[in-house]
């Protein structure tokens, strides 16, 4: 579904990709891990055309997207869930919803799409008349999802979904995320959270300083050593 | 002096300037970018009635339309396009450059003397008189004007590309994630300013009907102060920001003494003055306001 081949991002002169590859399948979950600047969110950005890419390439289902706009990648099956969230705080829920269906190839099943994320997300359907600026931070996360998924993806980049989330908020959401995975979207998930990942994930790439150190099974997710030291930046 | 009256002129010319403010202020929510060309559309708007008088007057204020609406989308997509990314400092003298430009494009086509724009001036009759005198134009200011606004409101609120528009004021880059086109948010963004453009450039020739190369200049100067004390911030600030500079202008032109009127200007700048220095974010933003919606 999404092959990146030694990707290069630089912003100035500073490198925050080099050299990456990866290799998410259909209907897998793959997740990205890493410390605070190694370039996890820059290679989302690259994927979705909002980082310009110095050298490498990026395919989805085979056909090259390096150099196309954003607005075009993003009614093109691919769709990012931003750190932050980036809900229009002064919109309403269901107004923010509307505008996931702008990325959508297909305007058929917007009914079943709709009943779909309402059952994922009780909340939006329950709040669907208030701003969104007045959800709860684990709220929002479930708006930007379920605005996402409404753009009926094939593939699905989210951007540190639990940041500033309670843990049992975290818990249900990566439910969620699972459940989403069976229903056969792909997803590239970004994280800082190592271990919930690494278990969810079919494989987790660890990143550092620009650059894939290692690559992680569900099977290594009970090796606190091994996790720590690729995440701090250790060669497999 | 008759209250009702002042209250009605100011009324009028309030309106005139908030439909000004709409077209600067929804070129600020999508690009961040202050248009001081946008006094050009109306001059343009003003050239075309002056050379259209002979015509039909629906034909020539249709014919306006089409200028104003043609030159904003082809300001947008030769000069401002390119510079999207840049820094606002860049857009805004890109924005002088193609003011004094089309000036002098104006100076050399038309000359220095102005043309006589003179398609509605039988708007200046009166249509009621008595211990009140309204002329049609006032009329027509108060019922175009509020219909302009409603639209506005209209297409912000009720349509797709109006909620494109709203959420592109709002968070660009988010709104580009998500599949909104940012060439046609910013196009929309344009005709729409060169439509207002039009309304107040016709309106404005039926009291002025002289158009000279800086005719469409000192309304949107005024009108960009009026932005900037409402709230630049939110669209509806701004338009009301718009509407409290020309009300102001009115009023204090009515209560002046006919040989102090020179001073008008000054006054209303005076009390711009002292509304930026009592409500800096904005005379109608509301208190404490945080992030937020710009159209």
């Amino acid at each position: 579904m999404l092959e990146i081949r030694d990707l290069e991002v630089r912003y100035g002169a500073v490198p925050a990709v080099r050299g990456l590859t990866i290799e998410v399948n259909e209907g897998e979950i793959v997740g990205l891990i890493g410390p605070n600047g190694a370039g996890k969110s820059t290679t989302l950005l690259a994927v979705m055309g909002a980082a310009r890419v110095r050298r490498g390439e990026i395919r989805v289902r085979g056909s090259s997207i390096v150099g196309a706009r954003t607005e075009d990648i993003a009614r093109s099956g691919v769709s990012l869930v931003p750190e932050g969230r980036h809900i229009f705080p002064h919109l309403t829920v269901d107004e923010n919803l509307r505008l996931g269906l702008v990325g959508r190839r297909d305007r058929d099943g917007v009914r079943a799409g709709l009943d779909w994320v309402h059952g994922l997300f009780p909340v939006v359907g329950e709040f669907r008349h208030r701003p969104a600026g007045a959800l709860s931070g684990g709220q929002q996360q479930q708006l930007a999802i379920a605005r996402s998924l409404l753009a009926d993806p094939e593939l699905l980049l989210l951007d540190e979904p639990s940041l500033g989330l309670a843990p049992s908020i975290v818990g249900d959401l990566w439910d969620t995320l699972g459940e989403i995975g069976q229903r056969g979207v792909t997803i590239l998930l970004v994280e800082q959270r190592a271990q919930i990942t690494i278990e969810l994930a079919a494989r987790t790439y660890v990143m550092h300083n620009g650059e894939i150190r290692t690559s992680l099974t569900p099977a290594d997710a009970g090796d606190t050593d091994r996790i720590a030291a690729a995440y701090f930046g250790a060669k497999a | 002096m008759n209250v009702l009256q002042t209250l009605i002129d100011g009324v009028a010319l309030g309106a005139v300037y908030a439909l000004v403010a709409v077209g600067l202020a929804l070129i600020f929510g999508v690009m961040r970018l202050i248009n001081f060309a946008h006094g050009e559309l109306i001059t343009a708007g003003g050239y075309t009635l002056a050379l259209a008088s002979a015509w039909p007057k629906a034909a020539a204020i249709a014919l306006t339309v089409v200028v104003c609406v043609v030159l904003a989308w082809a300001m947008e997509r030769i000069a401002f396009r390119r510079l999207r990314n840049v820094a606002p400092a860049t857009t805004l003298v890109a924005t002088f450059a193609v003011a004094f430009t089309l000036q002098a494009v104006w100076l050399i086509a038309f000359g220095p003397q102005g043309e006589s724009a003179d398609v509605l001036s039988g708007l200046n009759q009166t249509a009621v008189s008595g211990e009140l005198s309204i002329r049609w134009i006032t009329i027509v200011m108060l019922i175009t004007g509020g219909l302009l606004l409603a639209g506005t409101i209209l297409l912000l609120n009720r349509t797709t590309i109006g909620l494109q528009m709203r959420a592109a004021a709002t968070d660009f880059r988010a709104a580009r994630l998500l599949g909104v086109r940012a060439d046609t948010v910013i196009s929309v963004a344009f005709v729409i300013a060169g439509v207002m453009a039009a309304a107040v450039a016709v309106l404005l020739t039926v009291q002025r009907p002289l158009v000279t190369p800086t005719f469409g200049l000192q309304v949107t100067i005024l009108a960009l102060v009026g932005v900037v004390v409402g709230g630049m911030d939110r669209l509806w600030t701004a338009t009301l920001g718009g509407f409290a500079i020309g009300f102001a202008t009115s009023v204090l032109g009515e209560a002046l003494p006919s040989d102090q009127r020179v001073f008008l200007p000054s006054a209303v700048f005076l009390l711009v003055i002292v509304v930026l220095l009592l409500r800096p974010g904005g005379l109608f933003a509301p208190r404490g306001a945080g992030g937020v919606e710009r159209v």
